[in-house]
């Protein structure tokens, strides 16, 4: 199994005579302190968190659906007919570029978990880890019923599982009894038209 | 205040009493009603009841306006407010007034009677003793005046007539066992056939540990690791440097259950690895339309 590479050249320009970060074309980006991000997230609200990490992730999904569509018009089709492990590759490189982490992805049965490892935001920060990936893959896929929740952390390794918005709550449910992620996962697949 | 000075001023207040209302005055109140009202008045138990036969008309206004009705029973039986027609039933004035003191009575000296004894004497009339007639106040006990004169009626022992014997037979009954009236089936016991002989037993050969012909059972087949399938994105040239750095872990493999492995025929391990086969998706599109389509049960 060959593991497409990502390109990230060019992806990130300083401009050092205007004193500007453009990130893959797009311009006025700053970099602040990851803790300082997440001060602001956590006074900010659960609310404009949201907001902060659609604006974030739909851009990122909408560079992997350039990259592997070029062509607009079948830009969807053409993420969705690629290889599961290049999308996973392509959007492991734009969360790295940002600066969230190492993203990677399981698949258990056919519960699709991301894993992502070292994010600098710590536990505090899976909210919007979780709302930043689900953004992005809806505007990679152009589907928008997928919802990413945090399912588990260990440490500096945090997973999150892309299900149904009619599962959500069953999950959240279940992982707050204290059943495990994995047992949860097994429940999953008891049910439902994926069973 | 003495009685003098209580029949004073009851005296003066019946005269205000009766000039206010337009009555005549007269007549006069026995000290035992005096006290009694003045007691009345001042809150305490009347001593007892007092049935003058003096003031009829002021008698009964005084009774009313005066209110001496008191929720004590003086005398057990007497009602605890004196009713009208008592304050009413006065005699003439010009009467002769006498005091009618309780009798003496004595307790009838009864000896205990049994059953089939009668009493030796018919119990004494209680004594009533009259004494002398006092001329200034007639205090009436109206006890005594309704009170009828004891008299235990002679209680003549009447003895028990003889009852007529019971209409029974001189001897004992004598009861013969009859025939049944109900019919009665008795069934004989089926004779019982003897116990049949056992065949004798056969004989055994001694085990020589061959048994039947099995044929031999293929191979347990090797408990299934299933393990996920885990994507490692390539990290970007530009943190070639850093993931090294950091080292990161192994891949995430299915950790086994600790079950215990159940041996499955060729034809479920061949289902089984068909149903693996038949959950790989060929597109990233399929593996989100799989995960979106799990549920709960």
């Amino acid at each position: 199994m060959s593991s497409p590479n990502f390109d990230p050249s060019e992806a990130v320009i300083f401009d050092l005579a205007f004193g500007h970060v453009h990130l893959d074309g797009a311009p006025m980006r700053v970099m602040v302190p990851a803790d300082a991000l997440l001060a602001l997230l956590v006074a900010a609200g659960e609310e404009e968190t949201e907001n902060l990490a659609h604006a974030v992730g739909e851009t990122m999904g909408r560079r992997v659906a350039v990259r592997l569509g070029p062509d607009a018009d079948t830009r969807y089709q053409a993420v969705r007919a690629a290889g599961f492990e290049r999308v996973i590759t392509e959007l492991a490189g734009e969360v790295a570029l940002i600066g969230l982490g190492a993203l990677s992805a399981e698949r258990w049965g056919k519960a699709l978990v991301f894993v992502l490892d070292q994010s600098p935001l710590g536990a505090e920060g899976d909210g919007f880890v979780a709302a930043v990936l689900q953004a992005a893959l809806r505007a990679a896929v152009g589907k928008q019923e997928g919802r990413m929740l945090s399912l588990a952390r260990e440490d500096a390794r945090a997973r999150y599982l892309l299900v149904s918005g009619a599962v959500v709550e069953g999950v959240r449910s279940r992982l707050e009894r204290g059943e495990s992620w994995g047992a949860v996962l097994a429940a999953l697949h008891a049910g439902g038209s994926g069973g | 205040m003495n009685t003098a000075e209580k029949v004073a001023a009851l005296e003066d207040l019946l005269t205000r009493v009766q000039r206010n209302r337009g009555l005549p005055r007269g007549g006069w109140v026995a000290a035992p009603l005096v006290e009694r009202l003045v007691d009345v008045g001042r809150g305490q138990e009347a001593p007892e009841i007092v049935v003058t036969g003096q003031l009829a008309g002021p008698a009964s206004e005084l009774v009313e306006m005066v209110d001496i009705r008191t929720d004590h029973r003086t005398t057990p039986g007497m009602p605890a407010v004196i009713p009208r027609s008592e304050a009413l039933a006065l005699e003439p004035p010009t009467r002769a007034q006498r005091t009618l003191e309780p009798p003496t009575l004595e307790p009838p000296r009864m000896a205990p009677v049994g059953l089939d004894e009668t009493p030796s004497s018919p119990p004494s009339a209680p004594e009533i003793i009259f004494t002398e007639p006092v001329d200034a106040d007639i205090d009436l006990d109206e006890e005594l005046d309704d009170e009828e004169p004891i008299t235990l009626a002679g209680e003549v022992p009447v003895p028990l007539e003889a009852l007529p014997p019971p209409d029974l037979p001189a001897g004992p009954t004598q009861v013969s066992a009859g025939a049944p009236s109900s019919d009665v089936v008795t069934a004989k016991r089926p004779a019982i056939a003897p116990p049949t002989p056992l065949p004798p037993a056969l004989p055994v050969a001694p085990f020589d540990g061959s048994g039947p012909q099995v044929p031999a059972l293929p191979p347990p087949v090797a408990p299934v690791s299933i393990e996920p399938t885990t994507l490692q994105a390539t990290p970007p040239p530009l943190l070639v440097e850093a993931v090294e750095v950091r080292e990161r872990e192994a891949p995430i493999k299915l950790t086994p259950r600790a079950v215990t492995p159940e041996r499955l025929s060729a034809d479920d391990v061949g289902e089984f690895i068909g149903e693996i086969q038949r959950l790989e998706p060929s597109d990233f599109g399929g593996v989100v339309e799989g995960t979106l389509a799990l549920g709960f049960g």
